[in-house]
């Protein structure tokens, strides 16, 4: 029943004193939060993640009652911004470049990326085939600025929409979206060389 | 066109989609939760909980400290009531007035219970039986201007003031030595010359009640006892046991524990005087001219001037007759002050008395002469 309820109910509940409540919330949002950290950290600063994690959700603890005046706050929404915000500090200390990189967006719809099907079936080969994709996005993913890899892992790996985004990286809309092109742009050209030969492959 | 297929599905697939964090980070959230959400049921735990949060800074400290602080010594203040000593001494000014004058002019017995002077700080012990006796021998008078000179019977009276929760106390349990000594000390040869006293004179004695209880009653060692409020200096030249008798006060006030040795002590300066007196007295049964008359008949003027230079009470006598003399509800008024004596300055305290008494304007007389003697060598000195 409990199940059913949403992320606000929940923490309507747990500010009531209900701790089984934030119990639930936890469990929902424990994995998407922390591989969020993790990859947003990145590899060299991925030992970070657990502090990370753990002061978030402490943070969301305190300020509970803060989170409790606001209207139509979602909670998804203020929990992904308190990580992110304690993510992009710790990046700075440790001297990783938190800049964006406005660099050459490539638009061209005639890339190659662009005609790739998507997956349909999950076959062995292709299991195999999609995990090397994986381990080479999140090789991608590393040679990105960390504001566009925040945007690209928000909007695709937790659904978040770009309104939401804008809430979570405070940033305006149009900022947000020409982040995420230009992520999109670099990693379709990072994965294109690694996928091109199953591409061929699989192509009539 | 934002959302790429194909990413999504290698992120998807990505090898760290298992990792979690580890199970001490997740021990510790939830144990953080459970500690922070306490449900806040009332004010003490919502207070707690509001402190535990928000530190006070060392200023608001200090702040709720210093109200804590107030709040409690108003509380102590508003608890604490004051000692009855304090209700006493503070009194009205007429009171005031009084303990000012007591020196030279001795309170009424209605402020026995109020008002019980000591000597002097070292003398407190023994200014309970003084209190007694000064207040019920002594009658009403008014402030003179003899009485501003003697500064120090105005020291005298503030060190009064500072002992007075102590002779209180002190003067029930002189009561009841005064009892007991009524038990133990005999009649004297002077409460039997009392007792034989010319029919004139005893005549004058029946007819008030009070006045024959006060003669055989009076206590000259009470009397005796009386410190000098201000060391009145000795003119008695023709009655050189009155030195004796000034000396013998205050060795007894020096020692007023000793409730047995101060009877031995005032039974010998009584002999040095050639006279013994009843021992025992009720001196707050006797009032204004009663007991004056009687220490004047059983103790004669000169012996009653003495004392009273003593005691810093300087003044003369005059008898006067009431014009209601010879009724049968005759009784005596308390001393009332006539005027003041154009050759000394001292004032004149009328006796009234109902019939004439040739005896009592003898030792009138013998009292105003030793008076006079003794102002006239203040004076010359």
């Amino acid at each position: 029943m409990r199940d059913l309820l949403s992320d606000e109910a929940l923490m309507q509940q747990f500010c009531a004193g209900n701790k089984q409540a934030f119990e639930l919330l936890y469990a929902r949002h424990e994995k998407p939060l922390y591989l969020y950290v993790r990859r947003v950290l990145g590899q060299s600063l991925a030992a970070h993640a657990d502090d990370i994690f753990q002061d978030t959700w402490m943070k969301l603890v305190d300020t509970a009652t803060t989170w409790q005046a606001r209207e139509n706050a979602s909670f998804k929404t203020w929990l992904f911004t308190l990580a992110h915000h304690r993510a992009i500090d710790v990046m700075r200390k440790n001297g990783r470049e938190i800049s964006v990189d406005e660099g050459w967006l490539d638009d061209d719809s005639e890339s190659p990326w662009q005609q790739w099907p998507a997956s349909a079936a999950e076959q062995p080969e292709q299991q195999a085939f999609w995990r090397k994709a994986g381990q080479q996005l999140l090789d991608c993913l590393e040679g990105l600025p960390a504001l566009q890899r925040a945007a690209f892992l928000l909007h695709h790996e937790d659904g978040l929409s770009l309104e939401e985004m804008t809430e979570i990286l405070s940033a305006e809309f149009e900022t947000v979206k020409s982040r995420l092109r230009y992520a999109l742009s670099k990693l379709r050209a990072c994965m294109g060389a690694y996928l091109h030969p199953m591409i061929e492959k699989d192509l009539p | 066109m934002l959302q790429d297929e194909h990413l999504k599905t290698a992120l998807r697939h990505a090898p760290d989609r298992d990792v979690l964090p580890s199970r001490r980070v997740r021990d510790n959230v939830l144990q953080y939760a459970k500690k922070t959400s306490a449900p806040q049921q009332n004010v003490l735990q919502r207070l707690l909980h509001w402190l535990r949060h928000h530190k006070l800074s060392q200023v608001h400290w200090a702040g709720a400290a210093s109200a804590a602080t107030v709040i409690l010594v108003v509380f102590m203040a508003w608890q604490q009531h004051p000692e009855d000593s304090v209700w006493i001494t503070a009194g009205t000014d007429k009171q005031n007035t009084a303990h000012t004058e007591m020196a030279a002019t001795p309170a009424t017995t209605d402020q026995i219970a109020e008002i019980s002077p000591a000597a002097s700080p070292e003398a407190a012990p023994a200014s309970a039986p003084l209190a007694l006796e000064k207040l019920g021998e002594s009658a009403q008078s008014e402030p003179s201007g003899m009485q501003n000179k003697e500064n120090s019977a105005d020291n005298q009276v503030t060190a009064k003031r500072q002992h007075q929760s102590v002779i209180i106390g002190e003067l029930a349990e002189y009561d009841s030595h005064s009892k007991a000594a009524k038990n133990v000390v005999p009649e004297t040869d002077q409460a039997k010359a009392s007792s034989e006293a010319p029919a004139e004179q005893r005549g004058q004695l029946e007819s008030s009640p009070a006045t024959i209880t006060a003669a055989q009653q009076s206590l000259p060692e009470n009397q005796l006892d009386q410190p000098a409020s201000k060391p009145a200096p000795q003119t008695a030249n023709n009655d050189a046991g009155n030195n004796d008798l000034g000396n013998q006060n205050f060795e007894i006030i020096a020692k007023p524990d000793a409730h047995t040795k101060r009877k031995q002590t005032v039974e010998d300066a009584e002999d040095k005087l050639g006279r013994h007196t009843p021992a025992e007295s009720a001196p707050d049964q006797m009032a204004g001219s009663d007991a004056l008359v009687a220490q004047l008949i059983s103790r004669g003027g000169h012996q009653v001037a003495n004392q009273d230079i003593q005691m810093g009470a300087l003044r003369l006598l005059n008898v006067v007759v009431h014009p209601t003399a010879n009724q049968q509800n005759c009784a005596f008024k308390p001393l009332s002050t006539a005027n003041i004596d154009a050759t000394t300055g001292l004032r004149v305290e009328n006796i009234d008395i109902c019939r004439t008494s040739e005896s009592l304007k003898i030792e009138v007389e013998h009292y105003n002469n030793t008076m006079k003697n003794w102002y006239l060598q203040y004076q010359a000195e």
